[in-house]
């Protein structure tokens, strides 16, 4: 589904990635871990296309990123959700059109649609809070937020950058189970965290494998867990 | 091209409010459109009244043309008689009349003042025409009184006549630069709020990219939101305007349009409107390039 091949990255004043080569296989479930800077959300970034390698390649549904325009871009995105770390929120729409609007942007909206993300709602325990504004909402909230609104599309890549980094512990593993269950429906799931604990927390539940970045270099790829 | 606008600016129920309605750029494009169509209006009114002003001294100035009669007695008066029936022959010479020496004295009233005995003015008399005459009449008309009526000298005024056509010329030129100036300033204005306002809201840009809103929606969801912004600013900034010259003074009605006049105004909101769809779309497809 994504590929790297050789890839590296700099942003001009200094290199970033270097010489990254894995794939992540159909129905994959993988943590990338490493210590903070050493890369893990600007490899999440090549892998939803919002930066192109700049050397080597990444093929995202066998797209050649470098290549694609920014209406392959555009739709190339659709299926691929993305939990931000920041979740990323229009904060002057409530919580269900935030998590609708992947749906709006896709012309997609319908009532059966709707119908699904009233059960997103249901499924992230968020379904009290549908017209909450984000700003209104703890951490935890704002994450299960964002992993609706991440699938609704019914995508075939689930990116999580840190899901867990600004809840409490029980929150977190509460968001793994969700991660798991969106695995055990067949989603591809690649979760950035450095939170090595958490892994241990699930790795009973879940047959993942580990990315493990440290200076940019890949140095564990795709072991099992 | 007008097919392309309208669907630019048609929308879903949550396009429309993708984009924030009430920040403080929101707020400051529509006051800066209301205000900037309210001198629009002041602009346009102004230069309709100096068009009208200047063309109306042209058509006075242009065909004014006067005889003076020197002599005295019956001499003067036949003087008179054969100068208007030669008149009435050229044509081309309208509207020929003889000034008496009470028309002749109020004439010279604002400068003699109105006590000045009629009697201590010089005797002389004064033919007024409008000259629409060919060159060739005119010569001909000057020829003959230069035979026939001795004394009359044909006077149309060039040395002072022409200096105010041409000011009234430039007052009307002057008032055509104001509007231009005026409508340009106001197209500015509003790329510049444009520009704010895409750039204020640079985070849902982003968001929507990412979520997978393809360049044509996000562009779509901001020009209409500005448009129709400085569409409403442009339109109440117009109606105070239009309020404000209807509610003058009769004395100083002269700014307020007329006829036609009137039907000019409620361009001014179409013209902020046009400006503003062209800068939005630019400043969004330049944005959206640069986030690429």
């Amino acid at each position: 589904m994504i590929t790297f091949e050789q890839a590296g990255f700099d942003y001009g004043d200094g290199q970033i990635l270097s010489d990254l080569s894995f794939e992540l296989a159909p129905g994959s479930f993988h943590f990338l871990t490493g210590p903070s800077g050493s890369g893990k959300t600007t490899l999440l970034k090549l892998c939803y296309l919002a930066l192109k390698p700049t050397r080597g390649a990444v093929h995202v549904f066998g797209e050649d990123s470098r290549t694609a325009d920014a209406d392959q871009v555009a739709h190339l995105r659709r299926r691929i959700g993305v939990v931000h770390q920041d979740c990323r929120f229009l904060d002057h729409l409530s919580i269900a059109d935030n998590i609708a609007l992947p749906l709006e942007v896709s012309g997609r909206m319908s009532a059966h649609n709707l119908g699904n993300r009233d059960a997103l709602l249901d499924w992230v325990a968020l379904d009290h809070r549908a017209k909450a504004l984000p700003p209104e909402l703890s951490g935890g909230e704002r994450q299960r937020a964002a992993l609706a609104r991440a699938v609704i599309l019914s995508p075939d890549i689930l990116l999580a950058d840190e899901p867990t980094g600004n809840v409490d512990s029980e929150m977190g593993e509460r968001l793994m189970r969700l991660l798991i269950e969106l695995n055990q429906m067949g989603r591809t799931i690649l979760v950035a965290t450095h939170d090595m604990a958490l892994i241990r927390q699930v790795k009973e539940d879940v047959r993942a494998r580990v990315l493990r970045l440290v200076g940019g270099h890949m140095q564990v790829a795709g072991a099992e867990l | 091209m007008i097919g392309r606008i309208a669907s630019e600016l048609t929308s879903t129920r949550v396009s429309d409010r993708v984009v924030p309605t009430n920040n403080r750029t929101a707020r400051l494009t529509l006051v800066a459109s209301a205000a900037m169509a309210f001198l629009a209006v002041l602009a346009l009114s102004a230069a309709l009244a100096a068009a009208i002003l200047g063309a109306g001294w042209k058509a006075t100035l242009e065909t004014s043309t006067t005889i003076r009669l020197m002599g005295e007695g019956e001499e003067l008066e036949r003087a008179i008689a054969v100068t208007l029936d030669i008149l009435a022959t050229v044509p081309g010479a309208r509207n020929a009349e003889h000034l008496d020496m009470a028309a002749q004295a109020d004439l010279l009233a604002p400068w003699l003042g109105a006590a000045f005995p009629e009697t201590a003015l010089p005797p002389a008399r004064m033919i007024t025409l409008k000259d629409e005459m060919t060159e060739a009449n005119r010569a001909a008309l000057v020829a003959r009184l230069a035979a026939e009526v001795p004394g009359a000298t044909f006077e149309n005024h060039g040395a002072w006549r022409d200096p105010l056509i041409e000011t009234a010329v430039s007052v009307r030129n002057l008032g055509g630069v104001a509007v231009a100036l005026s409508l340009l300033a106001q197209s500015v204005l509003v790329m510049l709020a444009a520009s704010a306002a895409l750039a204020a809201n640079r985070g849902v840009i982003e968001t929507l990219r990412l979520i997978g809103a393809t360049h044509g929606y996000i562009r779509k969801a901001f020009v209409r939101r500005i448009t129709l912004r400085v569409g409403l600013g442009a339109l109440i900034g117009t109606m105070a305007g239009a309020a404000l010259l209807l509610i003058l003074p009769e004395g100083s009605v002269a700014l307020a349009p007329t006829g036609w006049g009137w039907a000019i105004l409620p361009t001014i909101p179409f013209v902020a409107m046009i400006a503003s769809f062209a800068a939005t779309r630019a400043t969004a497809n330049h944005m959206l390039t640069e986030l690429t």
